[in-house]
């Protein structure tokens, strides 16, 4: 079973990414903030991150992404930018990311099939 | 020296301060407040003269600044806005369409239909919210436009293939012309060049017949690049062609075809290529299909090709 790591301070984004990628079958944890994140990644490494960019806590999603792609263990984990900030994808890919969505313009299903793209 | 002064002398006198005030005056006339006067020591007379007008220029100066600050902050307020409100409309869009995409039985045809009309207001609600973000942008940028060289066959494929589901689903068929061809760079906005063909692609395959055609020309004319997007669809009948370039106007026919959309596309597209230095007009036939036509500089701005050279 494929694991995916959600970042995503709103409570309501978290329970829809939870719900319809649970269906989809794969394991979900979540992180609302990025120290969280980080934390959590010392541990079991997902095969995948779920990026949004505004977070609280003193660190955005970009800071967190340099973070994952300067270390070793982790930079070969694909991340998704999923934020509803745009004008931001040049700069999500110079990073790293693989994807960068802007989740207002793009439908539930077209985020599932661009997960399933990245880790099929 | 004032109480022996000729007539000579004093039209003199007059004619060399009219040669430094003249040039202040120009400027001013075209918006720049930026001079600055130095007190002359050759006539009282002119002393008062200057002092008020180098007054004058501070205070325009210092309400031009105040203005811009207020303005700056209406700008960021409303970005911050639109960006925040973008994330309750999204979980409203997602969990509709979760409940949309649940199981045959689970869902009444009633509920189903009320769930669809909810799905399409909330889509418009975030189609204004976008334009409204770019109608911002575009203030916000108009100090700061990044110029660059455009590839335009490389956009306009870009496009075609980003625009593909869309294209599918409306069964059209969309052909380049000339094909495999390379045309000259355009020194542009490479985002508002985007947002234009994108919106003139967007239009043409939506308000399109079943099975129709949206042709795209590209020509060189004498240093101008002549964008052509022609459609097989519904045209534009007689009473709204002078409008359709308007904030908020919605055709009636195209109302009817397409229930979203915001009225705000060929507006955005219009205020772009004003900018551009470039023209945008039409040929419309209702029932039979229109023509959009985009008329830009190949050179738009010669000392940013300059800069960007040397970058």
């Amino acid at each position: 079973m494929k694991k995916i790591l959600i970042v995503e301070d709103d409570a309501d984004f978290q329970d829809i990414y939870k719900q319809r990628l649970t269906d989809e079958g794969y394991q979900v944890q979540h992180a609302y903030v990025g120290k969280q994140a980080l934390e959590m990644l010392k541990g079991s490494k997902p095969d995948l991150i779920l990026l949004d960019i505004m977070l609280p806590g003193g660190m955005n999603g970009f800071d967190i992404l340099e973070q994952v792609k300067a270390n070793n263990d982790l930079k070969a984990i694909p991340v998704i930018v999923l934020t509803n900030l745009d004008g931001e994808a040049k700069t999500a890919k110079e990073i790293g990311a693989v994807d960068y969505i802007v989740k207002a313009n793009t439908s539930l299903d077209e985020v599932v099939a661009k997960i399933k793209k990245t880790i099929p | 020296m004032s109480d022996q002064i000729t007539l000579d002398g004093y039209k003199e006198l007059v004619k060399k301060h009219l040669d430094i005030l003249t040039p202040i005056f120009a400027k001013a006339s075209i918006g720049d407040f930026t001079s600055t006067l130095e007190i002359p020591d050759d006539s009282e007379e002119f002393v008062q003269l200057y002092a008020g007008i180098q007054i004058m220029l501070e205070v325009i100066r210092d309400q031009l600044a105040q203005l811009n600050r207020e303005n700056q902050i209406k700008t960021e307020f409303l970005m911050l806005a639109a960006h925040q409100l973008r994330t309750p409309l999204t979980t409203m869009r997602w969990n509709i369409e979760a409940i949309l995409a649940s199981k045959q039985g689970l869902v009444s045809d009633e509920l189903r239909r009320n769930m669809e009309r909810l799905h399409s207001g909330n889509l418009k609600m975030i189609n204004l919210i976008n334009d409204l973000l770019n109608i911002t942008r575009i203030e916000e940028q108009k100090h700061e436009e990044q110029f660059r060289v455009v590839d335009p066959v490389e956009t306009i494929n870009q496009i075609i293939k980003e625009q593909d589901p869309l294209i599918k689903r409306k069964k059209i068929s969309v052909k380049v012309l000339p094909e495999n061809t390379t045309m000259p760079k355009v020194m542009t906005s490479p985002k508002y060049f985007y947002e234009t063909v994108l919106n003139l692609l967007v239009n043409a395959v939506k308000y399109n017949k079943p099975n129709g055609q949206v042709i795209i020309k590209i020509e060189e004319r004498a240093l101008r690049l002549l964008i052509t997007v022609q459609d097989t669809g519904i045209g534009i009948p007689d009473n709204e062609k002078d409008r359709i370039f308007t904030q908020f106007f919605r055709g009636q026919k195209a109302t009817q075809q397409e229930a979203e959309g915001t009225g705000l596309g060929l507006f955005l597209v219009k205020s772009f290529i004003d900018r551009f230095g470039g023209k945008i007009w039409f040929e419309s036939k209702e029932g039979v299909g229109s023509t959009f036509f985009v008329d830009l500089p190949i050179i738009a701005k010669p000392q940013e090709i300059s800069e960007t050279l040397d970058k």
